[in-house]
């Protein structure tokens, strides 16, 4: 059994670099990935951001790229007074979680005495909650939740977020992984710090036009036999990082 | 496509271990309540949680979970001739915190050094959570690389939702989900500091509820697509025969009052199922005992249900909110009340707030064959339904 997907936005943060096709923004020192600012991401401001975690961060980071490549706008910018949310899933996988987040958390239980926990840290102690962010931030209304795995591939979310447009729930998808913190490294020897999200759809959006930005073929197709493969034209993908790497590069 | 069918259903609470222990608990209301001594609660605005009896926490030091142990305990319970028979293709596992219990101020990798160095990998059992589910799936030898489901308090449910969209699409035959959360200080300071949490024991539906009570818990259901094993080993075979998923887009830590993401996956779930709303006579709510959480459900279930025909009842009165458990907990009790016909009251209901009569009870209240919806939300909006009804 086949069916297909069409990618209608990519956006990440990475070490080397963070944005969309076209899009790019090259860090001088990889450390900067750690310092994200709401200026230097959203074209419309979001209150929330400035007190997300750097986990919450990178993922809103990188959905916030991929949506504008898509050509989705926040919820504030309609001009109607309430504006329709829409069925779009957001669906993400991560080798670490939010454990960096929970370090963070534990700390402020650990002086003598004891300092009063944060409430405001405690919320961000949950790894899909940079999710609910997203959902709030463009009115997204589909299913959303956080695949923890120490596959990492980012295959595992592609996969729901292809079964969310399949089913008919959903009119699009962003997916895509995010590691940050603990058990990452830069040298290969655990999964890269960073977040990269695709966002998908059944058929390309005709107010988007990535075909000048992206060195991507379009069409992303699932193959169901003993287990899910996936196909970009001939090559078979086997890690989500792949799929893009001439983009981010 | 695939039915998915029950062939296992077991669950650790409060009320100690087994579905059928937790179930003549709920009928004969018991309160599964401790003070809670694992860690000072002084700072904190309750001193009570649903404890697992006789479950420690991890000791200073200790390189393994105690969820583990607890995840283990209920793999162990299935019965022989059932895990002889069955070939579980994937395991999905579904907690918020996972092995939190290992992050101790005193515990061995907590220290800054240890921090930037990152975790030593053979070190930590139980965290990060994908090790954790990594681990669990080794020992039971599952070829393929397990995986958690993360959504706050709707986990669970979502674990299964997914579970069951593996099997209806022939992807998989069989699937457990293993679903397991703890009281720890992490969690319970949290939710004492976010206002959530209640002083006494949770009064869901009740005009002068005042929070939640924390608990912990775990289940493990088992689904397949195997029709026969499901009849051989459950005195009432049942299915899961719908499953629906959406979000408020509302507000990252309160419910939306409109209800609109909790009715939209319901009515997903009827979809699934194929039945309209008006044949559920059953709902197993996530009822947490928090003012916003409770209307919020009454909302969707007036709204949804206009004839009030249908009874409903909320368990964590009884055992507390398990979190990212919490689902499958319930999602067993359901394969339950198919069997037993009769609905727990709820506990902690005494004076009911406007919209729950006739709706909820403190009584157990018998009932006819018919579809059960269980329904839980969490943290981030996010909404999840299942449908369970026994096979003729």
């Amino acid at each position: 059994m086949k069916n297909n997907a069409t990618i209608i936005g990519i956006g990440w943060v990475t070490p080397a670099s963070m944005g969309r096709p076209g899009h790019v923004h090259k860090f001088e020192n990889p450390k900067e990935m750690f310092r994200l600012s709401g200026k230097s991401v959203l074209d419309t401001p979001y209150k929330a951001f400035g007190r997300m975690d750097p986990f919450s961060k990178l993922g809103f980071s990188a959905i916030a790229f991929a949506m504008a490549d898509a050509g989705f706008s926040p919820i504030s910018s309609y001009k109607d007074d309430s504006p329709a949310k829409q069925t779009v899933a957001a669906i993400a996988e991560s080798a670490t979680g939010c454990l960096d987040t929970d370090f963070s958390y534990q700390a402020t239980l650990s002086g003598d005495p004891p300092h009063i926990p944060s409430p405001a840290l405690f919320a961000y102690t949950l790894p899909s909650c940079f999710l609910g962010e997203a959902a709030i931030y463009y009115g997204l209304a589909g299913e959303a939740y956080m695949i923890e795995t120490i596959e990492n591939t980012g295959l595992t979310a592609l996969s729901f977020a292809m079964d969310s447009l399949d089913t008919g729930n959903c009119k699009a998808a962003v997916c895509g992984i995010c590691n940050l913190g603990p058990g990452t490294a830069l040298d290969g020897t655990g999964p890269a710090p960073g977040a990269l999200f695709l966002v998908l759809g059944k058929e390309p959006s005709p107010s988007v036009d990535r075909k000048g930005n992206s060195s991507l073929p379009l069409t992303i197709t699932r193959q169901i036999t003993n287990g899910d493969r996936f196909y970009l034209g001939e090559n078979e993908v086997t890690e989500l990082a792949k799929l893009i790497q001439k983009d981010i590069t | 496509m695939n039915r998915v069918f029950i062939a296992h259903a077991g669950v650790v609470s409060a009320l100690g271990r087994g579905l059928d222990t937790l179930y003549r608990g709920l009928i004969k209301e018991k309160n599964g309540f401790s003070r809670v001594n694992r860690f000072s609660t002084a700072s904190y605005v309750s001193d009570i949680a649903g404890l697992i009896p006789g479950l420690s926490l991890t000791k200073a030091g200790a390189m393994e979970s105690a969820v583990i142990e607890l995840a283990m305990g209920l793999i162990r319970e299935l019965p022989h001739e059932l895990s002889q028979q069955i070939k579980i293709g994937r395991l999905i596992t579904a907690s918020t915190k996972g092995g939190i219990d290992l992050l101790r101020t005193d515990s061995f990798f907590a220290t800054s050094s240890d921090r930037q160095n990152g975790l030593p990998a053979s070190a930590a059992r139980g965290l990060p959570v994908s090790s954790l589910t990594a681990n669990i799936t080794r020992e039971i030898g599952i070829k393929k690389t397990g995986f958690n489901i993360s959504a706050a308090c709707a986990s669970s449910t979502i674990a299964l939702a997914k579970a069951g969209e593996l099997i209806r699409s022939g992807r998989e035959h069989t699937v457990a989900v293993l679903a397991m959360d703890l009281v720890t200080e992490f969690v319970f300071s949290g939710f004492s500091a976010i206002g959530s949490m209640g002083p006494g024991p949770a009064m869901p539906f009740d005009r002068h509820r005042q929070g939640l009570t924390l608990g912990e818990g775990a289940a493990l259901i088992v689904l397949t697509s195997r029709e026969p094993l499901a009849r051989k080993h459950n005195p009432a075979p049942s299915e899961m025969a719908g499953w629906g998923i959406a979000g408020d887009a509302a507000h990252l830590a309160a419910p939306d009052k409109m209800a609109a993401g909790l009715k939209t996956a319901i009515l997903q779930a009827c979809k699934t199922a194929k039945i309209s709303p008006e044949r559920i006579g059953i709902i197993s709510t996530h009822g947490t005992g928090t003012v916003y959480n409770d209307a919020m459900e009454l909302k969707a279930i007036n709204d949804l249900f206009p004839s009030k025909a249908v009874m409903a009842n909320s368990i964590k009165g009884s055992i507390g909110h398990t979190l990212g458990a919490s689902g499958a907990i319930e999602a067993a009790l359901c394969t339950k009340l198919l069997e037993e016909k009769t609905l727990p009251g709820t506990k902690g209901l005494i004076d009911p707030e406007q919209g729950a009569v006739p709706i909820f009870s403190s009584r157990n209240r018998t009932f006819e064959t018919t579809p059960v919806l269980t329904i839980n939300s969490g943290f981030g909006g996010i909404n999840a339904a299942l449908i369970f009804q026994v096979l003729p």
